[in-house]
């Protein structure tokens, strides 16, 4: 009992002078924390014979962060916890652990990091390491990083490391170096010119053991990029172009041709009006630490997609998802801001936005199965830089007009056409097939219609609601959706929405996914409870698919910083 | 402009240690022909498929071409297993390749997605167990010459009027083990005519399926065959009993024995044997 006494008192002691210290020359600690659960019931509608039922009922899955900094030193641990990981998540995930630990030293020229860090190099096309927890992504690296600022205007970055799969490292070794220069940084005359000029310079390489007895693999695989950023006035210019040397791998079906990306962007804002012009064209730039990663393995690059991220409900069911092994596309926005006072603008003015994107295959011929040697190294050959292929991956087009009507209403009308390819964009199904047979291609097409409405009732108290109808003659056919958002700010949600799939081709599915929540939020701190019944859906990505199951649950979700 | 310098030496570095290959393909195999005379280690590629799974033919074509290259060394096993969107049977696709023993294989081993496979279950529990097809000849080769620790003989009993089918398995250790030891034996069918959905979104009605996974005389993830600590040129035998369906061809299924460390997961050997000789 004294012993126990004796800590406590300790522990008491210790505690009291640590804060003080805090406060005074023992730094900082900063720290976030979340988890979230589901328990799962059983629900015949969305899963007769129960194949996705959880044994568990209940998975629940958490993080939490510990960062401590003092002057120039900064130093962090994460703990995750997956027990066992929820529904819809990678399954990779299971166990708990300290997955990410790391200690930076940072000063007016060094910036040098030993342990996890996340990267990005230019626009990422070359090399990016991020973490989207919402998806169960993160690909940080293991090893050390160095930044380096010799002078004002440039700045060097270089790498060595291996990326994160789940609990492990991937077998692959990533090395990379970036250049940075901003001209009007590093000359001392050009400072003031009204043209702001900038670009980079990046090469990362990977290395893996090879040991395939049918093909001569390489064991170290190269890319570098160049890259160019152009500001003057409201005008914007970047564009980056990377290459990459042969690298059979398990998205490209072990081809051995060279891959390479090109990204360009142009915009031009003033008041009042914003217009955006984006194209990319991607030529077999998977680039994985592990060729035979798949899904979200190893990714060491990131292919931005040039499509709207979409956040309402319905259109979110068919969004754009970057094709690793090849395509070509563009995108096209304006925001224009109509004036108060105009026909249009009534009172207090309104937003119009307008979008357009599409994404084709490549223009190629493949090569005959006889001709073995071109059809193992190369598989097609591209015959038109800049021209559109024969297989349409998707189209969009949408238009969205903001107005607010009086001091207590405001609205936000939106329409999508879209068309999508399911055949490519959810089955993974090759062009091939489908320029030899294009009665392969499942096109999709889609109507999308949105009405969100936001009225403020009294001070602190808004009512949201939101009625979205999708119709479509194909897949899922039609669908029709309210959601009902009552705020008192900045505290209290209540969300309640029901998507009903009343069109659906299969009668047995046309049923409704309701979802309701409540969110607390107080500071730094959420907490969210929430029942709902998630849509079953099924993604191919490299040659594997893999079922998004369907689920029916109560859920609960807390965060916290501090 | 020094730094520029060193910056630039280290690009034209980083091109040099990249690697051209001009032939990609290695002519006529690695490969020696076994010593007979020594007992070697057979690998054993469990495939997660299934018959609505668009690649999975090309993850069976890549069994047939290992086996090619590596003979009775290899020993390729067909689990359908998996979401019903893949392995479900409907008008199109009637045969119900499903077992309970493949589907609490898929369940243990936490198969995210197919095609998906194990080579002799290397990596478990880490998910490095967990293998695309393309990795399988490379995963192979790392284990096709590696010493067995284990030598298997099964015999093999067929009563062809009642179907019953019985198996003794003698186990002798080449190794000392500090773990235990379980064995599985594994009950496949081969030249199956049934369809298949195929890479180009097309269905083959004529589609053989081999190595399928019928039943399992032992449970699904093995049982008992020793207990540490096992020495060298101890002998473990074990006897099992099931019974084919009248459904099967009996001249074309086989019996598949292997033994894996009951820690690890990981199978140290395996025999096949006809249930027809």
């Amino acid at each position: 009992m004294k012993k126990l006494l004796l800590i406590a008192f300790l522990f008491i002691v210790a505690k009291n002078s640590f804060a003080q210290q805090t406060q005074s020359n023992w730094g900082e600690l900063h720290g976030n924390f979340q988890f979230d659960g589901q328990l799962y019931l059983r629900d015949t509608l969305i899963d007769p014979s129960g194949e996705f039922y959880p044994n568990e009922r209940f998975l629940g899955q958490g993080y939490a962060n510990l960062v401590y900094s003092k002057d120039k030193f900064r130093a962090g641990i994460r703990y995750e916890n997956y027990q066992n990981v929820m529904l819809g998540f990678p399954e990779g995930y299971r166990g708990e652990g300290i997955t990410y630990r790391f200690i930076q030293y940072t000063d007016k020229n060094f910036d040098i990091t030993a342990g996890n860090f996340y990267e990005q190099f230019g626009s990422g096309m070359i090399l990016r390491a991020y973490e989207e927890r919402g998806l169960g992504y993160d690909n940080m690296f293991d090893g050390i990083r160095v930044i380096f600022q010799p002078i004002g205007g440039i700045r060097l970055k270089a790498l060595l490391g291996k990326q994160r799969i789940y609990f492990n490292n991937s077998p692959g070794i990533v090395r990379g170096i970036d250049a940075n220069i901003v001209l009007n940084e590093l000359i001392e005359p050009l400072s003031d010119l009204p043209t702001l000029i900038a670009f980079g310079g990046s090469f990362v390489s990977k290395y893996q053991v090879a040991n395939d007895p049918f093909l001569n693999l390489p064991e170290n695989v190269g890319s570098s990029a160049a890259r160019i950023d152009i500001q003057h006035g409201g005008l914007t210019f970047n564009t980056e172009y990377v290459f990459k040397v042969n690298d059979p791998n398990a998205d490209n079906g072990y081809i051995f041709r060279n891959g390479e990306g090109l990204l360009a962007n142009l915009s031009y804002t003033a008041k009042g009006f914003g217009a955006l012009l984006n194209f990319k064209r991607v030529d077999n730039m998977s680039f994985r630490s592990d060729r035979n990663g798949s899904l979200i393995e190893g990714l060491i690059n990131f292919l931005p997609a040039i499509s709207q991220v979409r956040t309402y409900a319905l259109p979110s069911l068919y969004q754009y998802a970057t094709q690793l092994n090849g395509e070509i596309g563009i995108q096209f926005e304006t925001n224009i801001k109509i004036p108060r006072g105009s026909v249009f603008g009534g009172k207090y003015g309104a937003d119009l936005s307008l979008n357009f994107s599409n994404a084709y295959s490549l223009a190629k011929d493949y090569y005959a199965a006889s001709d073995t040697l071109n059809r193992v190294k190369y598989k097609y050959k591209t015959t038109e830089y800049f021209k559109f292929g024969d297989v349409k991956y998707w189209q969009d087009i949408n238009v969205k007009w903001y107005q607010k009507l009086s001091k207590s209403f405001s609205m936000t009308l939106t329409y999508f056409n879209t068309e999508y390819n399911s055949s490519v964009l959810d089955d993974g199904l090759d062009d091939e097939p489908q320029m030899e047979t294009p009665e392969l291609t499942n096109m999709v097409y889609v109507h999308t219609a949105v009405a969100e409405f936001l009225i403020k009732l009294k001070p602190k108290h808004y009512l949201r609601t939101e009625l979205q109808g999708q119709f479509s003659k194909q897949d899922r056919g039609d669908m029709a959706m309210v959601l009902v958002e009552y705020s008192i700010s900045p505290n209290w949600f209540f969300t309640i929405q029901d998507i009903y799939n009343y069109g659906n081709p299969i009668a047995r599915d046309r049923i409704h996914y309701p979802l309701g929540s409540i969110v607390y939020v107080q500071g730094t701190t959420r907490i969210q409870m929430s029942y709902g019944r998630q849509q079953r859906g099924v993604f191919c990505v490299g040659g594997v698919c893999r079922v998004v199951p369907p689920s029916n649950g109560l859920g609960i979700s807390i965060t916290k910083s501090f | 402009m020094k730094k520029w310098f060193v910056v630039l030496i280290g690009m034209i570095i980083g091109f040099q240690s990249c690697d051209i290959i001009d032939n990609p393909i290695k002519n006529g195999g690695i490969i020696q022909p076994p010593d007979s005379t020594k007992v070697v280690r057979k690998v054993v590629i469990e495939d997660f498929t299934g018959h609505q799974c668009k690649n999975c033919p090309k993850a069976a074509k890549q069994i047939k071409d290992i086996e090619a290259l590596y003979g009775d060394q290899v020993i390729g096993i067909a689990i359908h297993a998996g979401p019903s969107n893949f392995t479900g049977t409907n008008a199109d696709y009637p045969t119900d390749f499903r077992t309970p023993e493949g589907t609490a294989i898929y369940n243990f081993f936490k198969i995210p997605a197919l095609p998906m496979g194990m080579v002799s279950r290397v990596g478990y529990p880490t998910n490095t167990h967990l293998k695309t097809y393309p990795g399988w000849p490379a995963e192979t080769a790392n284990l096709i010459d590696s010493i067995a620790k284990i030598e298997i003989a099964q015999t093999i009993s067929y009563d062809a009027a009642s179907r019953a089918v019985s198996v003794a398995i003698t186990a002798t250790a080449l190794a000392d083990f500090s773990d235990d030891l379980k064995v599985c034996v594994m009950l496949l069918e081969s030249g199956i005519v049934s369809p298949q959905l195929m890479p180009d979104d097309t269905r083959d009605t004529t589609y053989v399926h081999n190595h399928v996974l019928r039943d399992m005389l032992t449970q699904a993830l093995g049982d008992e065959l020793g207990l540490h600590p096992i020495v060298r040129n101890q002998i473990l035998t074990k006897q099992f009993a099931g019974s084919l369906d009248n459904t099967w061809n009996a001249s074309n299924c086989d019996i598949v024995s292997f033994v894996y460390n009951a820690r690890t997961y990981e199978i140290l050997q395996a025999e096949i044997s006809a249930v027809v000789p």
